[in-house]
C-alpha cells in the first residue's frame, strides 16, 4: 500500500511526469521510426497477400492498443473503487479517448484490408463486430464523463460503467464469434498460419510503438487532468472570495 | 515497397489515415496541457499579487 | 423476507396505478412492430426470415425505455434516499425494484410479443420456443435496463445515454436468445445448448447488476 501511496501524490507524480517525459516521447519516436521503416520497406510483400499485408502492422498494433486500454482502463477503475487512490479515476479517465481512438482505427484499417481481401468493406465477421462493440462501450464511457457535472460521482459512476464493461467484453466477445459460427460456417483466420519473422519482428516493434505512443499520452493527459482540477478549485476559490 | 501493386491505395489510405489520427490525438493533448500549464501559471500569479 | 415483499408489492401496485408501465411499452413495442414491414417491405418470406430476429430488438428496445422509471419517481420525491438508510441494502432494493420491472413490462411483453409474430409472418412452430427463450431473456434484459436507470437516475437528460450504455450489453442475450428460440437454421442440440447459455448469462447479469446498480444509487445520493 505504501509504494501505491507515494505515486499517488499529486505533486510527486506531476514532477515524475516532467522527467520521464522527454525521454517518454524520443523513445515512441524512436520505435515508430524503425517500426516503419522495417513495416514499409523492409518487410516483403506476402505471396498471397501482396502488398495488403503492409496493412497488418497498422491494423494489428491498434487492436492491441484498443483491447490493452480497455483493460488498463477497467484496472484503474478497480483500484479508484477498491483503494480510493485519487490518481486512479483520472487515469481512466484519460486513456479512454486514447483507446476510442486506437480502436476507431483499428475498425477503419481492418475495412480497408477486408475490401481486398473480401470484397466489401464491411463484413460481419466476429472480430470485427466484437471490435464496433468495444468501440461503443468507449463511447458511453466517454459520454458519461461527460454527461456527469460533479466530479466525484462521474467518477464513481464511470467506474462502475467500466468495470460492468469489462465483465462483459469476454461474453460480448463470446456471444459474437458463436453467432458468427453459426451463419458463416467458414471461418478465415490469419492467426492459424505460422508468422514469418520477417513479419513478426516489425509487428512487435510497431506494437511496441503504439504501447509507448499510448504511456507517454496517458501520462500527458492525466498531468492536464490535474492541472484543470487545480484550475477549477482556484476559479472556485476566487469566486467565493468575490 | 512497390507503389504500383495491386490494390496499394488501401495500403496507402490505412497508413494515411492512422498517421493523421495518431497526429491529431498528439497535438490536442499536447496543446490541452500546455494550454491547463499556463491557465494555472497565471492563476498562481494572480493569487500571489493578491496576497501581497 | 417481509420487507422484501413488501417492497415488491409496493412497486408493482405502484406501476400498476401509475399507468404508463405496461401500457406504453407496449405500444411502443406495437409501433416498432408497425414500422419493420414499412421499412423493409410487405415480402412475407422476407418478413418471415427476419420476424425472430425484428421481434427480439422491438422487445429489447421496448423494456429498455421503459426502465427509466424504475428509479425516477423515487429518486425526485425523496423516497429513494430513505431506502439508503433502511435496512435492506440498496442491492437487494435495486434487485427487487428490476423483479418488478421484469414481472410489470419484461414479462407481459415477452409473453405477448410471439403470439404477435402473425403479424410478421412468424413461422408457427417457432412460437413456443420463441417465447421460452424470450421469458428467460427478458429477465437479463430489465436488470440491465435497472443498472443503466440506477447509473443515470439523476441526470436530465439520461435517456439517450441509457441507450448508447445499455444496448451493448444486450448484444450477448441477443444473440443466445435468437438462437435458443430456434431460429435459422441451427439443429435441436445447438438450440438447447443456446438455451443453456442464455441460463448462463441472465446468471451472470443477476449478480453483476444489483452490485452496480446499488452502487451507482449510492453515488447519486450522496
Amino acid at each position: 500500500m505504501a509504494r501505491i501511496e507515494k505515486f499517488a501524490n499529486p505533486t510527486r507524480f506531476l514532477r515524475l511526469q516532467e522527467k520521464v517525459q522527454p525521454w517518454l516521447a524520443a523513445i515512441t519516436a524512436l520505435l515508430f521510426a524503425v517500426g516503419l521503416y522495417y513495416a514499409l520497406a523492409k518487410a516483403p510483400a506476402d505471396y498471397q497477400q501482396g502488398e495488403t499485408v503492409r496493412i497488418m502492422f497498422i491494423h494489428v498494433p491498434a487492436a492491441w492498443g484498443a483491447t490493452m486500454v480497455y483493460a488498463f482502463m477497467a484496472l484503474s477503475s478497480a483500484i479508484a473503487v477498491i483503494f480510493r487512490h485519487p490518481l486512479a479515476d483520472l487515469s481512466a479517465k484519460a486513456a479512454a479517448p486514447i483507446g476510442a481512438v486506437f480502436t476507431f482505427l483499428a475498425l477503419v484499417t481492418g475495412a480497408l484490408w477486408g475490401k481486398p481481401m473480401w470484397g466489401t468493406y464491411w463484413v460481419w465477421d466476429a472480430r470485427l463486430t466484437s471490435f464496433f462493440v468495444l468501440f461503443l462501450l468507449y463511447l458511453g464511457y466517454i459520454a458519461v464523463w461527460q454527461a456527469i457535472d460533479d466530479y466525484h460521482r462521474a467518477a464513481k459512476i464511470a467506474a462502475i460503467v467500466a468495470l460492468v464493461g469489462a465483465v462483459n467484453v469476454p461474453i460480448i466477445k463470446f456471444s459474437v464469434e458463436w453467432w458468427n459460427s453459426l451463419h458463416q460456417p467458414s471461418i478465415m483466420s490469419s492467426s492459424g498460419s505460422s508468422v514469418h519473422s520477417s513479419i513478426l519482428i516489425p509487428l512487435l516493434i510497431m506494437v511496441a510503438a503504439y504501447s509507448f505512443l499510448f504511456l507517454t499520452l496517458h501520462l500527458l493527459a492525466i498531468r492536464s487532468e490535474l492541472r484543470k482540477r487545480k484550475i477549477h478549485q482556484l476559479q472556485l476559490a476566487q469566486a467565493q472570495k468575490v | 515497397m512497390d507503389l504500383s501493386a495491386k490494390h496499394m491505395e488501401f495500403v496507402l489510405a490505412c497508413y494515411g489515415i492512422s498517421a493523421v489520427l495518431l497526429l491529431v490525438m498528439t497535438l490536442t493533448i499536447v496543446i490541452r496541457s500546455k494550454q491547463h500549464d499556463r491557465q494555472l501559471a497565471r492563476l498562481e500569479q494572480a493569487r500571489g499579487k493578491a496576497k501581497k | 423476507m417481509k420487507m422484501l415483499w413488501a417492497l415488491l408489492k409496493r412497486d408493482l401496485v405502484l406501476s400498476w396505478r401509475q399507468g404508463g408501465g405496461v401500457g406504453t411499452a407496449f405500444g411502443f413495442f406495437l409501433t416498432v412492430i408497425v414500422l419493420l414491414p414499412l421499412g423493409i417491405g410487405p415480402d412475407a418470406g422476407v418478413l418471415q426470415r427476419i420476424a425472430p430476429g425484428g421481434l427480439w430488438i422491438a422487445l429489447l428496445l421496448s423494456v429498455l425505455l421503459s426502465a427509466d422509471q424504475i428509479y425516477s419517481t423515487d429518486y425526485e420525491d425523496g423516497s429513494l434516499e430513505l431506502m439508503t438508510f433502511g435496512a435492506v441494502p440498496l442491492e437487494v432494493v435495486s434487485a427487487i425494484k428490476s423483479l418488478a420491472h421484469w414481472l410489470t413490462s419484461g414479462l407481459p411483453l415477452a409473453i405477448a410479443a410471439p403470439l404477435l409474430g402473425f403479424l410478421l409472418n412468424l413461422d408457427t412452430s417457432l412460437v413456443f420456443p420463441l417465447m421460452g427463450a424470450m421469458v428467460l431473456g427478458s429477465v437479463g434484459l430489465s436488470f440491465l435496463a435497472g443498472l443503466g436507470a440506477a447509473v443515470t437516475v439523476g441526470l436530465r437528460r439520461g435517456g439517450l445515454l441509457v441507450s448508447l450504455l445499455v444496448l451493448p450489453l444486450y448484444v450477448p442475450v441477443l444473440i443466445f436468445g435468437i438462437s435458443a428460440g430456434g431460429a435459422g437454421t441451427a439443429g435441436p442440440d445447438i438450440t438447447a445448448a443456446s438455451f443453456a447459455i442464455l441460463f448462463a448469462i441472465t446468471l451472470v447479469i443477476l449478480v453483476v447488476a444489483p452490485f452496480g446498480s446499488g452502487a451507482a444509487l449510492r453515488a447519486y445520493m450522496r
